[in-house]
């Protein structure tokens, strides 16, 4: 008795319940004769079924390890939702041709594969070269569900926008009317939205959420940058994501990085405590981003737009996804078109566009 | 923090009958009317519930009207503060204008729940007690350890204090070492008394107090690879709430309001200046004379303790705890602090305290 009230002492200070493990599984599925993993995890399975696969993207390159057993082999559909209208796919080093006529950040391929273990890659073309581009950023869409296809048709409209990165609060209540919602207005989306989640997602059972869109720490390279999520919907990071995060960001340290998570770890307006609930645990997260070496730092929570330091790293604070606005900041509804120069290992320009 | 000043005057200057005087002879206990067991069991468990919502239910089945009125009174004021501190942060969406009024929020909150925490002491028959509180000891030298566990920290401090007073003017001085090398902490305040009785360590019957102290604090944490520097100005009060009624003489609330400037270095490099917004109230109740006894809400979010996991609005709240300080025998007493926020907080510390008994 005397330990379990230790150990349930101590999981009260715990910051993300088990969600860290829940997302250990995210990216992988099998049924008899057939088994999916993707790498890295950068994938939700949402159906492994009779010689056909599903899969939601949470990054611009899909690894998939394919296993199929003798019943496993034959004619295969293969759809990777949220994925890059560029994007190509081959299998086994062969590329195959995409189905025409669906939106262009659906995916769809026939495939006739044997028995035996299969590497399938979706990737655009430019995946490996280092130049400059641009992606849109964004968070807290919330209440405004309804409306957010204004904000992806502005986003739309900006020529080169490649995909767009998001902090969280996707939903108001993680509801799955919200999620399916969501869905529909990404529909008016031309290219794919990365995310993790918000505090607002909390809601609802994690797994709604991984089910459908896939982790919320995560990381993926595109053309010299690297994007790593974590989640801070507890206003804080679990340990078991700091070891992960402080990993990745090392490994990432020769590139340029852009973090991104929701609740930004300290507020920029101090008293407002809009942060992290330890402003201790908000130091020791910065210390670990300098440490090593992030270029650019996005967060969302505060429903306003922010530009400032957290020691020295440029930090945007953007949360115009149309969730109630700030009264009085004159920002309202907006998203960021952020510029990425890999070759320079550095940041370009940070741009706000407003759309009321 | 001109709001927030305006919210502790307002709550010393609540329901301002004629304040008892400090008095350095021991205290005469009004009489308690006789109440049944049963009604009283009865008048604790209305002061609970529907208490929380109407109060001084519990007094006035009691036969303390005038603390029930009062007590009411005390919980309009405390929603209305709520409301003048809380609707415009809550409406503007955070706007940084409306921060200043969140002190109101807090100020009225500790109204709010003192006024009902108050109630229940009268149902229960906290009355016939028979509180004697003291005045501070003109100084005393404090000797412990305090326990931290959050989810990246395990730590075991090593603490000292001290305090003495110097007419008006206080100093105190504080330093922690973790027990594992990793961490400290140091602290040095100065602090002037506007109000209350002099510190000289004997029985009063008035304990409001009001201070205005400064404080500047340096803590550095190798595995945080941060270390943080503090400096503190606030106005820090205690309201008898004998002052309410006479029969509720024993119990106080606590308020305080103040602001904080930050700079953060970190080990691998670069640093940040912010701003803290500092507001704490407390209710407590003295144990005859032998000490006090107090629950406590803190808003800053720098603390050990950080801020409560509210579930999903989490990192608006700061930590709550209690706080027991005890005289055990003479000139020596233990104080007992807990506290819950992001981490819990434990000090267990023994404190001797100078000047007569």
């Amino acid at each position: 008795m005397r330990y379990a009230l230790l150990i349930g002492l101590a999981a009260c200070t715990r910051v993300g319940d088990d969600r860290p493990l829940v997302e250990e599984n995210v990216g992988t599925a099998s049924i008899a004769d057939a088994k999916v993993v993707v790498t890295d995890g950068l994938a939700a399975v949402r159906e492994l079924s009779d010689h056909r696969i599903d899969l939601w993207a949470t990054a611009p390159t899909t690894g998939i390890e394919l296993t199929l057993g003798s019943t496993g082999a034959g004619a295969w559909t293969l759809i990777v939702r949220n994925s890059l209208r560029d994007s190509v796919l081959t299998v086994d080093g062969a590329p195959i041709a995409r189905d025409p006529g669906l939106r262009p950040t659906v995916a769809q391929f026939q495939l006739t594969l044997g028995d035996g273990v299969h590497l399938l890659m979706l990737a655009p073309p430019d995946t490996d070269r280092l130049e400059r581009y641009r992606v849109a950023a964004m968070a807290d869409i919330q209440k405004a569900l309804p409306t957010v296809n204004e904000v992806f048709a502005a986003i739309n409209a900006v020529p080169d926008a490649r995909f767009v990165v998001g902090m969280g609060d996707i939903t108001e209540r993680g509801e799955v009317e919200e999620f399916d919602l969501f869905e529909q207005q990404l529909g008016t989306l031309d290219i794919p939205y990365y995310t993790t989640i918000g505090n607002h997602e909390l809601w609802a059972p994690f797994d709604r959420y991984t089910d459908r869109y896939g982790r919320a720490d995560f990381q993926f390279g595109f053309k010299g940058a690297t994007f790593t999520f974590a989640d801070s919907g507890d206003a804080g990071l679990d340990p078991i994501v700091e070891d992960w995060l402080v990993e990745r960001l090392a490994a990432a340290k020769t590139q340029t990085s852009v973090f991104l998570t929701h609740i930004p770890p300290l507020d920029p307006v101090g008293p407002r405590y809009g942060a992290f609930r330890s402003s201790r645990d908000g130091h020791r997260l910065v210390s670990r981003l300098v440490d090593n070496g992030v270029d650019l730092a996005l967060y969302g929570h505060i429903h306003t737009y922010i530009e400032y330091e957290n020691a020295n790293i440029p930090s945007y604070i953007s949360g115009g996804g149309g969730a109630q606005p700030m009264r009085g900041d004159g920002i309202d509804r907006h998203f960021l078109m952020v510029e990425l120069d890999p070759e320079n290992q550095t940041i370009g320009t940070v741009e706000v566009h407003r759309i009321d | 923090m001109i709001a927030g000043h305006r919210a502790l005057v307002v709550a010393l200057l609540l329901a301002s009958s004629s304040p008892a005087l400090a008095d350095e002879a021991a205290v005469e206990q009004p009489a308690s009317p006789r109440i049944s067991n049963g009604r009283r069991a009865a008048a604790v468990a209305l002061a609970v519930f529907p208490g929380i919502l109407v109060r001084g239910l519990g007094s006035a089945l009691v036969k303390e009207p005038r603390a029930a009125k009062r007590l009411a009174l005390m919980e309009g004021a405390g929603i209305g503060l709520m409301l003048a501190g809380g609707l415009p942060t809550g409406i503007s969406g955070g706007n940084p204008y409306s921060i200043p009024l969140v002190p109101l929020l807090t100020t009225g909150t500790g109204m709010f729940l003192s006024s009902w925490f108050t109630d229940i002491w009268v149902a229960a028959g906290g009355p016939s007690t028979h509180p004697e509180p003291r005045a501070r000891a003109p100084w005393s030298i404090e000797l412990g350890s305090t326990y931290l566990r959050d989810a990246y920290r395990h730590r075991l401090f090593a603490r000292g204090a001290g305090r003495i007073d110097l007419g008006r003017t206080a100093v105190t001085a504080m330093g922690m070492q973790d027990a594992g090398g990793d961490a400290y902490e140091t602290a040095l305040g100065a602090e002037v008394r506007i109000l209350g009785a002099p510190s000289h360590g004997r029985y009063i019957i008035d304990t409001t107090r009001l201070v205005v102290r400064a404080t500047g604090r340096y803590r550095g944490d190798d595995e945080d690879m941060v270390s943080v520097a503090t400096g503190e100005l606030e106005v820090a009060g205690r309201y008898d709430h004998g002052r309410i009624a006479e029969v509720l003489s024993g119990t106080f609330t606590d308020a305080s309001v103040g602001i904080g400037f930050e700079r953060a270095g970190y080990d691998p490099g670069g640093h940040e200046n912010s701003t803290l917004l500092l507001a704490t109230f407390a209710w407590g109740m003295y144990l005859r004379d032998l000490g006090e006894v107090r629950i406590f809400y803190d808003h800053r979010r720098d603390s050990m303790a950080g801020g409560l996991q509210a579930y999903r609005a989490a990192g608006f709240i700061g930590s709550f705890g209690t706080a027991l300080d005890l005289r055990v025998s003479g000139p020596w007493a233990a104080r007992a602090e807990v506290e819950y926020g992001s981490g819990w907080v434990g000090t267990l510390a023994v404190r001797y305290q100078g000047g007569p008994r």
